[in-house]
């Protein structure tokens, strides 16, 4: 074991090596940074210029924008309420507020070391657990990811705690947008009105970029004079030891999003957002999540960077991807030659643990640059909402359209806007649609799936174990927040 | 050795001039290569090696554009709506050209003019190790006596993968449960995890886990065994009498001219015999598949028509 880890660092202790990290972090955070641009974008975009480099470095560079994608995100989101990715949506739930009370310092920074300790810590699970968690990948069927899907559903009953009803609502017009498109068995369009780019179904980047940084603009707009600012902002960064009594947070987190991240699938949105609610579950806190709560910051930026490790798992020793993005490592992979699946250790092993070194190279590296980027991102948003505002409208309308050269997606990002607005308006959550956006395909699919495999007998929700579980920790998580409120009741 | 290249660089760039005022104008500006799958998929990198090594072959350089949507519907829409001057091409595959009719609406199979089949890929019909089939025939005379029993998955429905498992079900005159996935890799996962009992998949999406011992290949369904499944025989051999391959090439408008038509042939044709395409393939495991435009039309009619 020992021999593989030196391996792993030889390996990337190279010049060009530890340069493709830092380059890497660097372009990730970006891209993270840029909504529209999501980490799977990032690594796609980077693909073409690995052709001509050594696998090892190629590879390295392209782990490090995953990695460092996926924090990116959370700037935005904490900043000035755009998550810059979809899973850095959980992120804003508590990083925005943050910065709305003037202490955006506090939750970036948080979000930049639960973010790197998150990394590290899927790094390390990915080289020791990676054999059993291959299995575990195996043995999620449709009946499986169904339940996963109802459970990642059941979370609205936390996130929208205040007002389920509300929550519900915006939930099933979330799972109702999802339906557009074509029917994943039969081939039917479905409320696609004969445009051919809608056959897709609407795309989740441009809802994304809608619901939040349009919706923002619309409500700002509907606020804001030519002169007013952002409130004002301070630097106060966060204690090192209201960093370090989070550990159990971090721990927490990372490991749940690394065995999400190994789910294919699943990633790193459902990931951040249940690392939210279990996080939240179990804390002594619990009223202060959604009002400025450094451990709701913490939690979903621990377990998004988690789901990177996790990710590679299945990709290295089954070849299976578990993420957007994976796959697309997957193809970057075979241009050089290489093979991702069991026999890659054994024909492959530099790289396999050039890997594991490289991700924990990187995320010293992302530690690094975050924490320099802190003060500038602050800098960045001080500036008067009438520059701000219109930065944000032209990016979101770039960012829609360079999702996929199409116009279609603009005018996608532009209804989702409106829907961002109203639902603001008239305050209800936004993050029940971003959840069911995510979800809703994987449970229609592997609902019906299941039915096909079963013949149509609804017991195989029942009789599968894992499913099974999924399931009761589903309805107890749904049940929940209304036998508190029943016992508080009664209480007083 | 230096010599040896400036003077090849001289004899190529000497023959350019002299042979280019000869040709037809085109191409005389860049072409674009309209790809209608996602950045990074196996059908984009195949765009972007044709792009790559296909810059010298026909002077001008190709880009390659992401139209993604509608299952290839919007890069033809797209394709069809430009100049059909050449310089708006695009790739195909037969899952995308399956769902057109022949002729007739805005976009069918004689809307466009083929210019050539560049590679083939093949399918490999698998099960888990452990699995009580070990040749067709013990599948096919187990699905006789539990019809609609054995699930066999596969990529999307209405998809070539589908009309495979149908046409084994119509010849042995049996029933499937025939489960469709979205991703080409699913099955496979499915099959390893023993959620279902047989998949349908090509050979890249099988590879490494059939090399760990982890899967039994029944068949393959080409014309003639292929390396490196040697021991496998095909559908032909076990008294199904079926060929099905998963083929992906470049069309034009119907309306480009012929020389243009042929003159990107001749590009492709060159592409294949270039070694670092025939590694690509290599490394993806699929197979050269070339015909020319003269009969690439035509194959795809008679797969269309049913």
């Amino acid at each position: 074991m020992i021999d593989n880890l030196l391996l792993g660092f030889s390996t990337i202790a190279t010049f060009p090596a530890l340069f493709a990290i830092v380059a890497g972090v660097l372009i990730g955070i970006i891209c993270g940074v840029l909504p529209g641009l999501s980490a799977s974008t990032a690594v796609a975009l980077m693909v073409p210029f690995t052709f001509g480099m050594d696998p090892v470095v190629s590879i390295v560079l392209l782990v490090s924008v995953y990695l460092a994608g996926e924090y990116g995100g959370s700037i935005t989101a904490i900043a000035i309420g755009v998550p810059g990715t979809p899973a850095a949506a959980a992120t804003m739930l508590d990083g925005y507020e943050l910065t709305k009370q003037g202490k955006p310092g506090l939750a970036l920074t948080t979000s930049v070391v639960a973010s790197s300790i998150g990394g590290m810590i899927g790094a390390i699970i990915l080289f020791c657990f990676s054999e059993p968690l291959a299995n575990v990948a195996l043995s999620f069927g449709a009946p499986e990811y169904f339940a996963l899907a109802v459970f990642g559903l059941a979370i609205i009953s936390s996130l929208a705690s205040d007002n389920l009803k509300k929550g519900f609502i915006v939930m099933f017009i979330g799972l109702f947008l999802k339906t557009i498109g074509l029917d994943p068995f039969s081939g039917e369009e479905r409320f696609t009105f004969g445009v051919p780019k809608l056959m897709d179904g609407l795309g989740f980047i441009p809802a994304l970029i809608g619901l939040f940084a349009m919706a923002s603009v619309f409500t700002d707009i509907d606020k804001a004079t030519a002169k007013s600012r952002t409130i004002a902002l301070s630097f106060a960064m966060p204690k090192i030891r209201q960093l370090l009594s989070m550990w159990k947070v971090y721990l927490h987190s990372s490991i749940l999003g690394s065995i999400i991240g190994v789910l294919p699938g699943a990633g790193a949105t459902i990931a951040s957002f249940i690392c939210y609610n279990e996080v939240k579950r179990f804390s002594k806190k619990k009223d202060q999540f959604g009002k400025g709560c450094l451990e709701g910051v913490a939690a979903p930026e621990s377990g998004n960077n988690a789901v990177v490790g996790g990710s590679l798992v299945p990709l290295l020793t089954l070849g299976i991807p578990g993420s957007g993005t994976a796959a697309v490592l997957i193809g970057a992979l075979m241009l050089h030659d290489i093979q991702p699946g069991p026999l890659l250790f054994q024909t492959n092993g530099n790289i396999v643990y050039g890997i594991f070194a490289g991700l924990f190279v990187a995320c010293l590296a992302q530690l690094f640059f975050g924490l320099i980027g802190v003060p500038v991102w602050i800098k960045v948003i001080s500036a008067p909402k009438a520059l701000l505002l219109p930065v944000i409208a032209s990016i979101s309308v770039v960012g829609s359209y360079s999702y996929n050269n199409s116009i279609v997606d603009v005018w996608v990002m532009l209804g989702f806007g409106l829907l961002g607005y109203l639902l603001k308006k008239f305050n209800y959550p936004v993050s029940p649609i971003i959840l069911a956006l995510v979800l809703g395909g994987i449970l229609e699919e592997n609902f019906r799936r299941s039915l096909m495999i079963s013949e149509g007998d609804f017991s195989i929700f029942v009789t599968h174990p894992i499913s099974a579980v999924l399931l009761l920790f589903a309805v107890l998580s749904l049940l929940s927040p209304i036998l508190f409120n029943r016992l508080a009741k009664v209480k007083s | 050795m230096l010599l040896k290249k400036m003077i090849a660089v001289c004899t190529f760039a000497v023959s350019a001039l002299t042979i280019t005022p000869a040709m037809a104008a085109y191409p005389e500006k860049p072409i674009t290569l309209v790809c209608w799958s996602s950045p990074g998929s196996g059908h984009d990198l195949m765009a972007r090696y044709i792009a790559k090594l296909g810059e010298k072959h026909i002077g001008q350089p190709i880009v390659v554009v992401n139209k993604k949507g509608g299952k290839g519907k919007v890069a033809m829409s797209y394709v069809l709506n430009q100049k059909s001057d050449g310089y708006v091409i695009m790739t195909n595959t037969r899952s995308m050209t399956k769902r057109l009719k022949p002729t007739g609406g805005s976009i069918a199979i004689d809307s466009f003019k083929y210019i050539s089949r560049v590679v083939q890929d093949p399918f490999v019909i698998v099960v888990k190790e452990d699995s009580p089939f070990n040749t067709m025939s013990d599948l096919v005379t187990y699905a006789k006596n539990n019809p609609n029993k054995i699930k066999v998955g596969g990529y999307s429905t209405q998809s070539v993968d589908e009309g495979l498992v149908h046409d084994i079900e119509k010849i042995s005159k049996i029933n499937l449960n025939y489960i469709p996935y979205k991703g080409g890799k699913e099955p496979v996962v499915a099959v390893l995890g023993g959620h279902i009992d047989v998949a349908i998949a090509n050979p890249s999406e099988m590879m490494t886990s059939f090399q760990a011992g982890k899967l039994k290949a029944l068949a393959v369904t080409t014309e003639d065994r292929f390396s490196p499944f040697d021991d496998t025989p095909t559908l032909k051999e076990q008294d199904i009498n079926n060929v099905t391959v998963h083929w992906r090439g470049v069309m034009a408008s119907k309306d480009v001219p012929d020389e243009a038509i042929q003159k990107l042939d001749n590009m492709i044709q060159k592409v294949l015999e270039e070694p670092e395409f025939k590694k690509f393939l290599n490394s993806s495991n699929m197979l050269s598949g070339y015909i020319s435009n003269d009969k690439f039309g035509e194959y795809v009619t008679k797969q269309t028509k049913k």
